[in-house]
C-alpha cells in the first residue's frame, strides 16, 4: 500500500512537471506559429491589399488550430459591425487565447499590441510595422528557445523530486 | 448606418424619417451634423431628431471621424489608399463618402491624406424610368443618336444618363439590348465597390471603374467593342480628342456634362 501511495505521488508529481514542461514546448511552437501568422497577414496586405476581413477568412482557411479558431471568430465579429473599434473586438479574442493556448502574459500584452496598430495606416506603414512585430516576436522566440532546455529539465526534475519528497513526509 | 461610430448610429436609428428622401451626410470636425433631407438642410440633434437650432445640434468629435472612416474602410483604412487619394470611396450599397483633411503632396500631386476630418456621405438613389420620356429620341427603331446632356450641378444627371445607360444595355420587348461602354471615372454611375456594379446599370454594359475618361474611352473601343460608350462630366481638351476617336471608331456615345447654359459645352 505505502509502496502503490509512494508510486502514485511520484507519478502524480512527474507528471504535473513534465506537463508544465510540454506547455514550456507547446509555448515555443505556437510563438513560431504566431510569427508565421503575422508574416501571412503581411502578404494579404502588401500583394493583396485585402481588407483585414478578407485577409482573416483567407487564413484562416489555410490554418487549422487554434489561429483558424482565432481569425474565423474575430471575422464574425467584424462582420455583425457593432460598433466596436478592431482593437476592442482583437483584444477580446486575444484574452481568449489565454485560456486556449500555452502563451503567456507578455505574449498575449504583445498580441493585443499588435491589434492597436493594424488597420489604420497606410499599407506601407502597416508592412513596416508588421515586420516591427515579427522582429520582436523574434527575440522573443529565441529567448524561450534558449530557456526551453534548462526549463524542461527543471520542471521535470523538481515535479518527480517534489513527488519523493511529499511521498517520504507523508508515508 | 452600420459605417457610422456608435454615438451617431444611435442619434441615426431613433430619426423618425423616410431614408429614401435622405441625400447627403455631412460629418465635420467639431462642428454640427447636417443633413439633406428632402432637400433641405437639417442638423441633428442631440436627441436624434432634425432641428433647425444650432444650439441643439450634435456636435461630431475627432474620436467620431476616426471610428467612422475605421468602418467604412472595414477596419482597413490602407487598402483605400487609391481612393482617399482620390478623395473618395464607394461603399456597398453605392453611396458615395467624400473626403477632405490634411493633405500629403509631393511634387503638386496628393499622395495621401493625413487627418481626415471632413465626410460627405452621398446617399445613392436610382430612380428606374426617369429616362422614359427620353427614350424614344434616344433610341428611334434603327438608330441610337449621340446624346449630350446638359445641367448644372445636383440637377439628376448622372441618374438620367444611370437609366439611359440601363435601358439601352437591357432594350425593350421588340427591340434588343447594346453592348454599352461606361467610363465611370468618379465611380457615380455603376457605384461600383469591389468590382461589382452596386447600381443596375443593364445586363450588356461594362465599367471601367475609377479610370480617367479619355485614356477609358479608348481601352473600351479596343477591348470591349462597345456598341454605345457613356462618361460623365466631360470637360478637357483630352476628352475632346477621346470623343473624337470613339465617334470615328463607330462607337456611339452618350456623355453627361455640367453647365447652365446650351452654350457651355462649345466654351470648350
Amino acid at each position: 500500500m505505502k509502496l502503490a501511495g509512494f508510486l502514485i505521488l511520484v507519478a502524480g508529481s512527474g507528471g504535473y512537471g513534465f506537463s508544465i514542461a510540454c506547455r514550456v514546448e507547446t509555448r515555443l511552437r505556437q510563438l513560431q506559429e504566431l510569427c508565421q501568422l503575422l508574416l501571412m497577414i503581411q502578404g494579404e496586405i502588401q500583394y493583396r491589399n485585402a481588407v483585414l476581413e478578407e485577409a482573416f477568412q483567407a487564413i484562416a482557411g489555410r490554418l487549422d488550430g487554434w489561429r483558424s479558431q482565432f481569425l474565423r471568430r474575430l471575422c464574425e465579429k467584424m462582420a455583425m459591425a457593432s460598433g466596436e473599434t478592431l482593437e476592442s473586438l482583437w483584444r477580446q479574442e486575444c484574452r481568449r487565447l489565454r485560456k486556449e493556448t500555452c502563451l503567456n502574459g507578455k505574449d498575449i500584452q504583445f498580441l493585443e499590441e499588435i491589434g492597436s496598430q493594424i488597420g489604420s495606416l497606410d499599407r506601407k506603414m502597416q508592412v513596416t510595422t508588421l515586420e516591427y512585430f515579427q522582429l520582436r516576436l523574434s527575440h522573443a522566440m529565441e529567448e524561450a528557445r534558449q530557456k526551453k532546455e534548462g526549463q524542461c529539465r527543471l520542471y521535470r526534475a523538481l515535479g518527480i523530486a517534489g513527488g519523493m519528497l511529499a511521498a517520504l513526509v507523508l508515508i | 448606418m452600420k459605417i457610422f461610430s456608435m454615438n451617431i448610429r444611435i442619434l441615426l436609428r431613433k430619426l423618425d424619417i423616410d431614408f429614401e428622401d435622405l441625400q447627403e451626410i455631412r460629418l465635420r470636425i467639431q462642428a454640427p451634423l447636417l443633413l439633406t433631407y428632402r432637400n433641405n438642410e437639417y442638423y441633428l440633434s442631440r436627441s436624434g431628431q432634425l432641428c433647425v437650432v444650432r444650439e441643439d445640434a450634435f456636435i461630431v468629435t475627432r474620436n467620431e471621424l476616426k471610428e467612422t472612416m475605421e468602418f467604412v474602410s472595414n477596419y482597413s483604412i490602407y487598402a483605400y489608399e487609391e481612393e482617399i487619394r482620390q478623395g473618395f470611396l464607394t461603399i456597398q450599397g453605392g453611396h458615395r463618402i467624400g473626403i477632405a483633411g490634411k493633405t500629403l503632396t509631393h511634387q503638386q500631386t496628393v499622395k495621401g491624406m493625413k487627418y481626415i476630418s471632413f465626410l460627405n456621405i452621398r446617399i445613392c438613389h436610382e430612380v428606374k424610368g426617369c429616362a422614359d420620356p427620353l427614350m424614344p429620341y434616344i433610341r428611334t427603331e434603327h438608330q441610337v443618336r449621340q446624346t449630350l446632356i446638359i445641367s448644372p450641378p445636383r440637377c439628376g444627371k448622372t441618374t438620367l444618363l444611370r437609366d439611359v445607360i440601363r435601358q439601352l444595355s437591357n432594350g425593350e420587348e421588340q427591340k434588343g439590348g447594346f453592348t454599352v461602354g461606361v467610363v465611370d471615372e468618379r465611380s457615380e454611375i455603376g457605384a461600383c465597390y469591389m468590382g461589382e456594379p452596386q447600381n443596375d446599370v443593364g445586363i450588356r454594359t461594362d465599367i471601367l471603374d475609377c479610370c480617367p475618361k479619355a485614356e477609358g474611352m479608348m481601352m473600351l473601343v479596343r477591348t470591349m467593342s462597345p456598341q454605345v460608350i457613356a462618361v460623365d462630366e466631360i470637360g478637357s481638351r483630352q476628352d475632346l480628342e477621346a470623343m473624337e476617336y470613339v465617334v470615328n471608331s463607330g462607337a456611339l456615345s452618350h456623355f453627361g456634362q455640367s453647365g447652365t447654359h446650351c452654350n457651355d459645352p462649345l466654351d470648350l
